[in-house]
């Protein structure tokens, strides 16, 4: 039981502009559940993309049953046993399920060159109810619910009869029968002597269901502990590390009662279902949850980008009045602003100049007859960076060459050159290094200070509690609970998020 | 490590230029007759032409669009200002003016459907081209009908300061066109609906309204170049024409603009036309035949595309 | 008992086109006296071949989330080639057939490679080869010409009375074989796999690289295939016979439900598409409309493909957007 499978050695791996892993060594043993948790941007899903071939490491080997092995795709380690669920949906839409579940392997099938279907289906069928799926293997993936193409990814995971299966955030979409259908596999699965690599930000589950787990941390490997010998509390300070007093900056003491935003009963699709708070002047507002409770929904409905559906209710207010908006630009000319956590495919024009990206928000400003007022434009774009500490070697450098946390700085800064009152911000410290994070929280402080209100979700604890003057925790598309900052524990947050206490 | 990336990159943009123009130095050597100034004349003005559309082109494939519809706009204002002008001096003006606003008119269908109605722009702009080579043929008959005045025709025949008209108005237009997209604020939204149209609507850039508006554009120059064209060969006799769809691509292509991702821009495009000029005046110089420039252009396109695809981010 | 082939393509999305084609075809058929004539049944199966099978070849490109504008000049030079080549003897003709073959095979590679290795968007490439293939075929065959056998014609076009057998035959056999392909061959299979989420391919394990070529290849054997059909028909060479083909060609793989964006179509669409667009030649020729008219009605119908397949793509994302 205590033998070794595979060995990750020292593994190394860079982007432009990020160490995403520094010499990271993670063991995982035969027949046990290794768990893996970090916070977002800790390196976890670029460890597992090299245990399956999809990326090569820098530096570093993989030892797989006492050899080294070289994965030059993920044909190689498929060959090798080693099977993975992906936290995107790896499934092509307008398959079926059972070629789906088969996609790449269909060569089984085949005799003479032609496959038999009837073999086909008959053995997807077979693997979906092994893991209890009841679905009809001729749907195309198209015609399935979220949660259904997730066990159709699992069931295609298990087609190569596995030694080490990885599932990464498997049970996002799963309801919670599901989720205990899915551990009853992995529980089966350890008992025929396979290895599981759990990727998960539920600490439930984790101490549920894994043996041992690795903490990552900005890239590099914390430790890696027995489940038994630890509880949640320490799991989740070893994947911070920091006290919580001296990262961030210190809230005022005197808070003005201004309301700035008021949301009413705000219903969207399934997403949201009648959200409810005010926004203060100068305030810093977090909005706590697990993923996918809403909370992405409702900065994208305040902004006015929330695609449009029958059952959409409730009002939206600034400065006491009704807001109508229906696209970003009203949005930004009310003075919203919304920072996505998709900043390489929302928030920037990466082939563009740093110049091009900060100023293009607020370009109406610095015109004449739409002709750019250049030296104004120079003197604001300088102030910003120069303001925002951004590191590039000029303005004409293309967004692309920067590194993460100066990227999210550019796209801060383009919004900052709106003036606008309200920012909705969402994530904005992931896969940024620690130094950035607290410059940009500083910034935050800052910017409230000075006025701007500011609505952040974030799944960083840590980072929600250190900074925001109110948390609201959001489950299931509603407010369940609003606690004041400073005065409430990581506990008592999480337990809220956990949908304890409702 | 990035930064080295960028200039080996930057480099080998400058290295085909480097080459193209140790090329036209060499050939230049091998074949002295190129040192003669009718030469050059005779490429500044098919280049004046070529470069006008190009500018129009250069802006749509910044969008990651691409106008297939060029050919068929300047055929298609060829044949309908002979038949309007009839010859007509007093005519000249207005018919002119009436061409070029279809031309944007037509661009502004493509524009439409490229933006409003989603269709592919390889799609869309083939079948406006479709449509108006049909039109042309409808209208004007197999044989042109109608002529332009000999007023135009001088007009653009003649030179200004030893530059051939065409020419300058092609400078004329570049200058203009390269203010619009650098300094304009029509011309970031331009490029930064190239380089990713969801963060430029999300920074509120209305994307429809210019992706329509460059369509409209690359319309009007068409129907310009088309104009001019009619002015040289007077009557609307087809045979003479040349499609200038195809050149263009590869003028931009040739001066390395890419097709995704809105890096580069007109500037680039002017070497790409010079040089695309030059190569064919050089071969109806050595009497290269049709099909083998045909050949050329098509080894060119392919092979500049391999060498460029170098230099797009991985 | 519900599997074989069917299941393959049970969910494809070809009802829509012949809808539309039985109800043109019936306005036709009463409109036109000389439409519904026998002889004209019988033009109107021998112009299908052609445009079913390279509007087959283009679909299989498309399926991969491709494009090849070369289809066209691929046609012309196909016939030029074996112009040259055939004779009468037995040798000549067989020559004759295997180098434009071969011929395809090798335009396909070529545009096959530089995609997948170099990455390079496939209309750019597709169009340099197009104008490469143009020149190549004028410099072989600049005027009509040549000389394609007769007894090749005959076998080609063999009629029984006025059913023109040889090309019903070649339709069925490479309808066939297309079905078989796609349908139940492993990378027939990836080549869906490829277009639909090419990533998700990729990760799997598949060959996405081959995928494609084959996808190229298989396209250039297609229109090297009409090229000699043509040529039969015409029984000698026009260096402009294939332009016409390259907007047919999109037109019945478009109308014949094969999606612009990638994995999703069927050569059992892809036929009604190619029996549309043959009537709607035929009807031209019948009506004596100016082959500029056509252009235009041509172009109008682009468009309708176009927003078919556009449309179809929406209703499919609207469907699986709803579950997010």
């Amino acid at each position: 039981m205590t033998e070794t499978i595979v060995r990750m050695e020292s593994i190394s791996k860079t982007f432009p502009g990020v160490k995403a892993l520094d010499a990271v060594t993670v063991e995982v043993r035969k027949g046990t559940v290794h768990a893996i948790v970090g916070e977002n941007g800790a390196g976890k899903t670029t460890l597992i993309k090299i245990l399956v071939g999809a990326l090569r490491p820098d530096r570093g080997e993989i030892i797989l049953k006492g050899r080294r092995v070289f994965f030059k795709s993920p044909a190689d380690a498929q060959r090798e046993r080693i099977s993975v669920v992906h936290q995107e949906s790896m499934l092509v839409p307008y398959l079926s399920v059972a070629e789906n579940i088969f996609i790449g392997q269909n060569r089984r099938f085949s005799h003479f060159g032609f496959i038999n279907m009837r073999e086909l289906y008959r053995r997807a069928e077979e693997i979906l109810n092994s893991v209890g799926a009841n679905l009809d293997t001729e749907l195309l993936i198209s015609e399935l619910t979220p949660s259904e193409q997730k066990q159709v990814e699992i069931a295609k995971a298990l087609v190569t009869d596995p030694e080490i299966l990885i599932l990464d955030e498997p049970t996002a979409p799963l309801s919670e029968r599901e989720t205990q259908a899915l551990f009853r596999i992995i529980r089966r699965l350890k008992k025929e002597g396979k290895s599981i690599v759990y990727i998960s930000h539920r600490l439930e589950e984790i101490f549920q269901i894994a043996d041992l787990v690795t903490v990552l941390k900005d890239g590099k490997l914390v430790d890696t502990v027995f489940i038994s010998e630890v509880d949640k509390d320490r799991v989740v300070s070893m994947t911070v590390g920091r006290k919580i007093d001296t990262a961030f900056p210190e809230r005022p003491a005197v808070r003005t009662r201004e309301k700035v935003l008021s949301v009413r009963n705000l219903t969207r699709g399934n997403m949201l279902k009648g959200v409810s708070f005010d926004l203060y002047r100068g305030e810093i507002l977090g909005i706590a949850g697990l993923k996918g409770q809403g909370q992405e929904s409702l900065l994208r409905a305040i902004f006015g980008i929330y695609p449009k559906g029958k059952k959409d209710r409730g009002e939206i207010y600034l400065f006491g009045e009704k807001l109508n908006i229906n696209s970003s630009l009203q949005a930004m000319k009310s003075g919203i602003v919304f920072l996505s956590e998709r900043r390489n495919e929302e928030g920037l024009c990466l082939t563009l100049p740093v110049r091009h990206n900060i100023a293009l928000p607020s370009m109406d400003k610095r015109q004449y007859l739409e002709v750019i007022k250049w030296e104004e434009e120079t003197r604001a774009v300088k102030k910003m960076v120069s303001d925002l500490k951004i590191r590039t070697p000029s303005l004409a450098q293309a967004v692309e060459y920067l590194s993460g946390g100066n990227r999210q700085k550019v796209v801060i800064g383009k919004w900052l050159l709106t003036e606008p009152y309200i920012f909705l911000v969402d994530e904005p410290t992931v896969g940024i290094d620690v130094e950035t994070k607290v410059e940009l929280y500083h910034l935050f402080r800052r910017l409230s200070n000075q006025g701007v209100s500011i609505l952040m979700v974030s799944s960083d604890l840590i980072e929600i509690l250190g900074l925001c003057d109110r948390i609201l925790v959001m489950y299931n598309g509603r407010i369940v609970k609003e606690f004041k900052g400073g005065e409430v524990t990581e506990q008592e947050v999480a337990k809220a998020m956990w949908g304890e206490g409702e | 490590m990035d930064i080295a990336v960028k200039k080996w990159r930057f480099n080998q943009l400058l290295l085909v230029y480097i080459l193209m123009a140790a090329f036209m130095a060499i050939s230049g050597i091998f074949k002295p007759e190129v040192w003669v100034w009718a030469v050059w004349e005779n490429v500044f003005f098919w280049a004046g032409i070529l470069g006008i559309v190009s500018i129009g082109q250069t802006a749509v494939i910044l969008t990651n669009g691409i106008d297939l519809s060029i050919g068929a706009i300047m055929i298609f204002t060829i044949m309908l200002s002979c038949r309007l002008m009839v010859g007509l001096v007093e005519r000249i003006l207005p018919v002119s003016v009436f061409c070029l606003l279809l031309g944007a008119a037509l661009g502004f269908i493509n524009g439409l459907g490229v933006a409003k109605l989603k269709v592919p722009p390889i799609l869309m702009t083939l079948a406006t081209s479709t449509s108006v080579y049909g039109l042309t043929w409808l209208y004007g008959g197999a044989g042109g009908r109608g002529r332009i005045p000999m007023v135009a025709n001088n007009f653009i025949m003649g030179n200004l300061l030893g530059i051939p008209v065409v020419a300058v108005f092609w400078i004329v237009l570049l200058i203009l066109f390269i203010f619009l997209m650098h300094r304009t604020t029509f011309g970031r939204k331009v490029y930064s609906i190239g380089s990713n149209p969801r963060a430029a609507s999300l920074s509120g850039v209305n994307v429809d309204k210019i992706i329509t508006w460059v369509y409209a554009i690359s319309g009007f120059l068409s129907a310009l170049a088309g104009l001019f064209l009619a002015f040289f060969v007077v009557s609307a006799s087809m045979q003479w024409v040349d499609d200038y769809t195809l050149p263009s691509i590869g003028a931009v292509i040739l001066g390395g603009t890419s097709f995704v991702g809105g890096k580069g821009g007109i500037e680039r495009t002017i070497i790409g036309v010079i040089f695309w000029r030059y190569l064919i005046s050089l071969m109806t110089m050595v009497k290269t035949t049709y099909p083998l420039r045909l050949m050329l252009e098509g080894a060119i396109i392919i092979g500049l595309m391999i060498v460029y695809s170098g230099m797009r981010r991985d | 008992m519900r599997i074989s082939l069917g299941k393959a393509f049970r969910r494809g999305n070809y009802m829509g086109v012949y809808l539309i084609l039985v109800i043109f075809i019936i306005f036709l058929s009463v409109m036109s006296p000389s439409f519904r004539s026998g002889r004209n049944w019988s033009n109107l199966a021998t112009r299908i071949f052609p445009l079913f099978i390279v509007g087959l070849g283009e679909s299989f490109v498309m399926l991969t989330g491709g494009i090849d504008i070369s289809i066209g000049a691929q046609v012309s030079l196909s016939a030029a080639i074996a112009s040259c080549i055939m004779g009468d003897s037995i040798s000549s003709i067989m020559l004759g057939i295997i180098c434009p073959l071969i011929g395809g095979v090798l335009v396909g590679l070529l545009n096959g490679f530089v995609v997948t290795r170099f990455k390079v968007a496939p209309f750019i490439i597709t169009l340099g080869t197009m104008v490469l293939l143009q020149g190549l075929t004028f410099q072989i065959r600049w005027m009509p010409g040549g000389y394609i056998s007769k007894e090749f014609a005959d076998v080609v076009l063999y009629r029984l009375g006025i059913l023109p057998l040889g090309p019903l035959v070649s339709l069925i056999i490479f309808g066939f074989l297309a079905i078989v392909i796609l349908g139940k061959t492993p990378i027939g299979r990836n080549i869906y796999a490829v277009g639909g989420n090419e990533e998700a391919a990729r990760l799997a394990g598949v060959n996405t690289s081959r995928v494609k070529i084959f996808a190229y290849v298989l396209c250039s054997l297609f229109c090297a295939l009409a090229g000699l059909y043509e040529g039969a028909r015409m029984q000698c060479a026009d260096p402009h016979v294939g332009d016409p083909f390259l907007m047919d060609g999109i037109m019945v793989a478009t109308l014949g439900g094969t999606s612009l964006f990638g994995g999703q179509g069927s050569p059992i669409g892809v036929i009604g598409g190619a029996i549309f667009i043959a009537s709607l030649g035929n009807m031209f020729n019948l009506l004596d409309f100016n082959t500029f008219t056509q252009y235009i009605i041509k172009g109008f119908v682009l468009v309708s493909c176009i927003l078919l397949s556009h449309l179809q793509v929406s209703r499919r994302t609207e469907i699986s957007r709803r579950q997010v």
